[in-house]
């Protein structure tokens, strides 16, 4: 492995390290496990790396390997955490906080129950397109489809998200 | 998507972060995990290797962070980290003034380097190895004190009771396999250890506390294990295309571990003629052709799609590898014969469905030893000594 190869592998980690870590946070509603995700994402990619195989789109790629290694683990039933309520640094305090650190978690804990609502190929393309901020084409590279397909998907879990959240 | 709840998702967006030091953090374990395999051939990620060395205290640190690692990093790591004090406390067993600083200090450092589930599980179960390690060693020296005793069986079950939560949280996660593969891990040091802890009590040794632990623990783990294979053969070919690549990677990954054990303790054996007594070494060989035609099924199984069998028959490989490896160690630390302790049953304890669907019939004769299936399709190696 060439001292390139490394040099972009640790700038891409500067890069996309957070944005990954963001997409993780939204798909599995646990800091701690978004960061082991992270590192596993960035291991695996290391590996692929080292074995000499080209990456065309590194963005898309991490995407890749971080959207499969949640899918590996989607087995386990979705709980709204209560690690979503709490500050990086503390405990939920309802007494204590300010006004401010409570709408943050009560926005949270209103997000992580709407996305827990959905099935996991629906909250996988909503949390692409809503927080990632991945276009329709970006989006089917990442999943190995068309951006015809990412659209249809994409108006199904808009849909599922409405019915879920306005039941009639 | 309502415009409200569209706002509520870039709200949301921008409240999570990765703070600058849990990336720095998570920037170096990944540094030191590329420094690692940069002299390896295959890439090996930054895995829970310890290893306890009465001997070679300063060695045993060495290994216990990472492997492999280039050894002038892994001696400035060691020396940053632990100073002179814990690497002697690394030789210690309990009765030793340093033993304190040993469980408490070093292994919580090495604890804290652990970033997946997996490895963490992995972890906690090479611990448990290191108390079973030590009360070998205390019974071969000056026999176990009855406090002694109470305080490693105490440890040891603290820990394999850590490392059967573990594992049960990696299931319930969907990491099936890797729940498997530390279970199996676990077992093979497990029947290693009662193996060895067994010969150091019918020569006197006071280790009954401790091997009466070990005989629970390996019950319930080798039962669990037992379910998660069968858990996984279950699976068979079921999966789209994403699970498929996902399960041949997981086997590949299982049977280049049995492949590269092997070549490992190959290559140990042959580096050091007398590490072990020449019977048990013709046992050893046994033990590894068979492990080798356990990976070679595994293939065979991985191209005709059985992920499920594949992967079983892999991870039977690598148990039956690390429990070689751990009596070929015992062997040379402790100067004790273990050649009567190479009777591999490859299969494991009596379980539901160890995956026995593939059946290897009729027996192979390697030198003075034999290789047969029964019935069952399991696997015995018996030498004649």
């Amino acid at each position: 492995m060439n001292g390139t190869t490394k040099e972009e592998f640790l700038a891409a980690y500067e890069r996309y390290a957070e944005p990954i870590y963001r997409h993780c946070y939204f798909r599995v509603s646990s800091a701690s496990q978004a960061e082991d995700l992270v590192q596993e994402t960035f291991t695996k990619v290391w590996q692929y790396l080292s074995e000499g195989k080209p990456v065309e789109n590194m963005r898309a790629f991490l995407y890749r390997v971080a959207t499969n290694l949640i899918i590996d683990q989607s087995r386990r039933r979705r709980e709204v955490s209560l690690e979503a309520l709490q500050e990086a640094d503390g405990s939920f305090q309802p007494s204590t906080d300010g006004h401010r650190v409570v709408e943050k978690k009560v926005l949270m804990s209103e997000v992580h129950a709407a996305l827990g609502l959905l099935r996991e190929d629906e909250r996988e393309i909503l949390v692409m397109r809503y927080i990632d901020d991945l276009g329709p084409q970006e989006i089917a590279e990442v999943l190995g489809t068309s951006a015809n397909n990412v659209s249809v998907r994409l108006n199904r879990a808009v849909k599922a998200l409405r019915a879920h959240l306005n039941p009639t | 998507m309502e415009e409200p709840f569209s706002h509520k998702l870039a709200a949301a967006r921008e409240s999570v972060q990765l703070s600058p030091q849990r990336k720095e953090a998570l920037k170096q374990r990944l540094l030191a995990m590329i420094d690692s395999t940069a002299d390896a051939a295959a890439p090996v990620s930054l895995g829970w290797t310890l290893r306890h060395s009465k001997q070679r205290p300063g060695l045993s640190l060495l290994k216990l962070i990472a492997s492999p690692m280039p050894v002038l990093v892994a001696i400035s790591l060691a020396v940053f980290v632990f100073g002179g004090t814990s690497l002697a406390a690394e030789g210690t067993v309990p009765g030793d003034a340093l033993y304190p600083m040993k469980v408490n200090v070093n292994e919580k450092i090495v604890e804290a380097l652990q970033f997946t589930s997996e490895s963490r599980a992995g972890y906690e179960a090479q611990v448990a190895e290191r108390r079973l390690e030590e009360a070998a060693e205390l019974a071969v020296s000056v026999g176990v004190e009855s406090d002694d005793a109470e305080e490693l069986s105490e440890r040891f079950t603290e820990h394999a009771e850590m490392v059967k939560e573990k594992v049960r949280k990696l299931s319930e996660g969907g990491e099936v396999r890797a729940a498997a593969d530390v279970a199996s891990r676990f077992e093979a040091s497990l029947r290693a250890h009662q193996a060895i802890l067994k010969k150091l009590e019918a020569r006197g040794g006071s280790v009954t506390k401790v091997g009466a632990a070990v005989r629970t623990t390996l019950d319930d783990v080798a039962n669990v294990r037992a379910n998660l294979e069968s858990s996984i053969a279950a699976r068979g070919t079921a999966g789209d295309e994403r699970e498929h690549r996902s399960s041949r990677s997981a086997v590949e990954k299982q049977q280049r571990s049995a492949i590269q054990g092997i070549q490992s303790l190959r290559a140990r054996l042959a580096s050091d003629q007398n590490l072990v007594a020449s019977d048990s070494s013709v046992a050893v060989a046994a033990q590894l052709k068979v492990a080798e035609e356990l990976a070679a099924r595994s293939k065979v199984q991985a191209d005709a799609g059985a992920y499920g069998e594949a992967f079983n028959l892999a991870n039977r490989a690598v148990r039956l590898v690390e429990e070689t490896r751990t009596l070929v160690e015992a062997e040379g630390r402790l100067k004790v014969d273990l050649g009567s302790s190479f009777k591999a049953t490859s299969g494991g304890a009596a379980g539901a469905g160890a995956g026995a669907s593939s059946q290897v019939s009729g027996s192979v004769d390697v030198t003075s030893t034999s290789i047969e299936a029964d019935a069952d399709g399991e696997l015995e190696v018996e030498v004649d000594l």
